[in-house]
């Protein structure tokens, strides 16, 4: 019987003392917000976000981030299936190109008013990409652009001591630079090109260097079949079909026949940096030089992986309040540092692309160099309107359609979802 | 004075007298009825969601939905990737289904007939069933690979001309399906070998005795006598053919049954429409229309090929 009345007066102290502590602890602003945030596994992300979040924490200690991280191909899954039953992350990483469609489907918010002023005040032009019906919907973690990767010994091997520095120079040094065996097959590809992973992402800026457009500039009409997009589209084409500099499947992406030394050129994303620096083989001598230049110019193109704000994360005052946090250590020079300095890809604040460790780097000078002009594509539906671009390419490579006959069929698919995208959007 | 000891009630559990058997056979039901609530809560309900899901505009990410009556059914029998996607399940199916029963049976007669190491073998021939397909996917992907893949190597050791397996419409689904094969050889040939190992020894002795050569063994002792485990290998490996699904996610050359559709299947086309395409409700209708197809060839075949014998 003692026993028992002891264990009772154990249970009511232990209530009370924890009862006290916790209002004491709301008294002094400290009760504890959970905050989740989910995003995709991608070469260093993980820990970048990881470190972000530990910087964060320092300065906000009542708030619980509990991280969350798939792999690419599950990743849109997982939300879609989160979104139904009311859970999922309250920020969230997503590809640039899917904002317009989530935006419209009502899964991000716009970023809070804090937010959008930083955005438009100290970083680059590239976060217009996701500025949709007059407001910013996410912060860059870092920017990525386009650069030309080379290999220095192969280039010289077959007599280029420079980079390409032109779109002709760049053919005629793929094909100096290609190795055949004596069957006449594809041993080191000049540019091994795949159109589905990197190859599709740079015809953009090829479309702009030859006089062209993608997309109308309210971005309602699919251009691909007019002017400098057909010279763009048979340029990218001859490599596998004309010149051989390239075979369909030569390799497990570009990227990595580059770095195994089983190709000589590539244009890359920043993002490839890291990864030439950390997975190439030793014996790959790599530099990087800017874009080549075509008759309208020289022309780059942009991506990112930024963090947004969902609907769910803006339903708690104190959830949004820690998100805007959050976002905001992302946003500033401290978070970009931290989040640069682990994947190898540059800062998207302005001010901080002069700092000497990102200007005077080599590889990421050529970069730097074309920032001012990286701009992001808009996409209605980049999953669908990548789909198009694959088929046609593959309807020509692959199949046995006529280039311009497939290049319509392409343009046509993009522009039935950009019609069905824009029916329902208001300006 | 005695005192009288009235013994304590049993408690009845039911409030009604019931036979042994009676007992017995309301506790299997309570036992059936577990796993049935499990299944009517888990698959049951998912099943009729998808069939109302099917009749609404519904975007996987967006939290509202409306009703559309037949739109998405219309919008499916206009897509071509649903029409690709079913041609290329009932290919799959269709030249699977027999290669696969063919070639397990064979396997099975072989190892059913090997007097050494018969356990090694049979493991061998089990190995890659119990090996993640993920992980077989990804090696026969590489081993495809047109310039540097093991295949590569072999056809040119041979003289032959390079063929780009996953990277042409035309070899793309031939290449999956033989790999789907190979993983399924061994289960299917187990259960034929389990199959054979029932049939009695003495109906072949007595075959024997009157002059019957192994041909005629085989035709009228064995393939009779293993129609039941013949009918349950054809349905399992006609529904994980119509199920296909982890290999063409995984060495499609896009991951959705590229090139130009060439190896997409119905559940690829399911999950993509509704996690890709974020169109839950346009695959809710392609998982409703599947579903009829499925289930009306199962009756079908069920019909055609089960035949009792008996001797």
């Amino acid at each position: 019987m003692k026993k028992s009345r002891f264990f009772i007066f154990m249970m009511i102290m232990a209530l009370l003392i924890s009862a006290i502590g916790s209002g004491l602890a709301a008294a002094q602003g400290g009760e504890t917000v959970t905050l989740e945030i989910w995003q995709h596994e991608s070469g260093g992300k993980i820990q970048a976000i990881a470190r972000v979040i530990e910087g964060f924490q320092e300065l906000y200690p009542n708030v619980e981030v509990i991280q969350s991280s798939f792999p690419y191909e599950e990743y849109q899954t997982k939300i879609a299936a989160a979104v139904p039953a009311g859970t999922g992350p309250d920020v969230v990483m997503i590809y640039f190109g899917w904002a317009p469609f989530w935006m419209q489907s009502g899964f991000i918010a716009p970023l809070p008013e804090v937010v959008q002023t930083e955005l438009e005040n100290e970083f680059a032009p590239f976060v217009q990409a996701t500025f949709l019906q007059g407001n910013h919907y996410s912060v860059p973690t870092s920017i990525r652009n386009f650069a030309l990767v080379y290999n220095v010994d192969y280039l010289a091997e077959s007599g280029w001591d420079e980079p390409p520095a032109t779109w002709d120079e760049f053919v005629q040094a793929a094909k100096d630079c290609t190795q055949y065996d004596d069957n006449g097959n594809i041993t080191r590809a000049g540019y091994y090109l795949e159109w589905g992973s990197d190859g599709w992402n740079w015809w953009r800026p090829l479309m702009q260097a030859f006089g062209g457009q993608a997309f109308s500039d309210d971005n309602r009409t699919t251009l691909w079949d007019q002017g400098g997009a057909v010279d763009a589209w048979n340029y990218m084409l001859d490599f596998p079909l004309v010149h051989h500099t390239s075979v369909e499947g030569f390799y497990e992406g570009e990227l990595e026949a580059f770095a195994a030394g089983l190709s000589c050129m590539t244009p890359q994303l920043t993002f490839g940096i890291g990864f030439l620096r950390d997975n190439a083989a030793p014996d790959v001598n790599w530099a990087v030089a800017v874009m080549p230049e075509g008759p309208a110019g020289r022309f780059t193109t942009g991506s990112s992986w930024p963090m947004a704000l969902t609907t769910k994360g803006t339903q708690d005052p104190a959830v949004l309040e820690a998100a805007t946090n959050f976002l905001m250590y992302m946003a500033s020079a401290e978070g970009q540092e931290i989040y640069a300095d682990v994947t190898g890809e540059l800062p998207s604040r302005l001010d901080m692309i002069e700092w000497e460790k990102y200007a005077d780097d080599p590889a990421l000078a050529p970069f730097i160099e074309q920032l001012e002009q990286t701009d992001g594509a808009f996409w209605a539906d980049e999953l669908a309107e990548r789909q198009c671009a694959l088929d046609m390419w593959d309807a020509v490579v692959v199949g046995d359609m006529d280039r311009i006959e497939a290049l319509e069929m392409g343009t046509a698919c993009d522009q039935a979802i950009r019609d069905a995208f824009f029916a329902n959007w208001e300006e | 004075m005695a005192t009288t000891v009235t013994p304590p009630k049993k408690r009845q559990f039911f409030s009604f007298r019931l036979s042994l058997a009676q007992k017995r056979m309301v506790w299997a039901y309570i036992f059936v009825a577990i796993p049935l609530a499990y299944f009517l809560l888990v698959n049951f309900s998912a099943m009729f969601s998808s069939f109302l899901f099917s009749f609404e505009d519904y975007v996987t990410i967006r939290a509202s939905r409306t009703f559309i009556g037949l739109e998405n059914y219309q919008r499916v029998f206009e897509m071509k990737p649903f029409l690709d996607a079913l041609r290329n399940t009932f290919v799959l199916a269709a030249v699977r289904v027999p290669l696969l029963t063919v070639l397990s049976l064979g396997v099975a007669l072989m190892l059913h007939n090997i007097r050494r190491a018969k356990g090694a073998f049979r493991m061998l021939y089990f190995i890659p069933f119990v090996t993640s397909g993920v992980a077989i996917a990804w090696v026969f992907k590489f081993m495809f690979l047109p310039n540097f893949g093991l295949f590569t190597h072999l056809f040119d050791l041979l003289g032959m001309k390079r063929v780009f397996f996953l990277g042409d419409p035309k070899t793309a689904l031939g290449s999956i399906i033989s790999v789907t094969i190979w993983a399924g050889l061994g289960y299917y040939a187990l259960i034929f070998l389990a199959g054979l190992e029932e049939i009695p020894q003495v109906f072949y002795e007595a075959a024997r005795v009157d002059g019957a050569n192994s041909w005629q063994c085989f035709r009228h002792i064995t393939i009779p006598l293993l129609n039941r485990t013949l009918v349950l290998v054809i349905l399992l490996a006609m529904i994980s053919s119509l199920q296909s699904f982890t290999f063409v996610r995984m060495m499609s050359k896009d991951g959705f049954g590229g090139p130009l559709n060439s190896t997409i299947t119905m559940p690829l086309l399911i999950y993509k429409e509704a996690f890709f395409s974020m169109q839950m409700g346009r695959a809710s209708a392609i998982a409703v229309i599947f579903f009829i197809i499925v289930l009306i060839i199962t009756v079908i075949q069920r019909k055609l090929v089960s035949r009792e014998v008996d001797y």
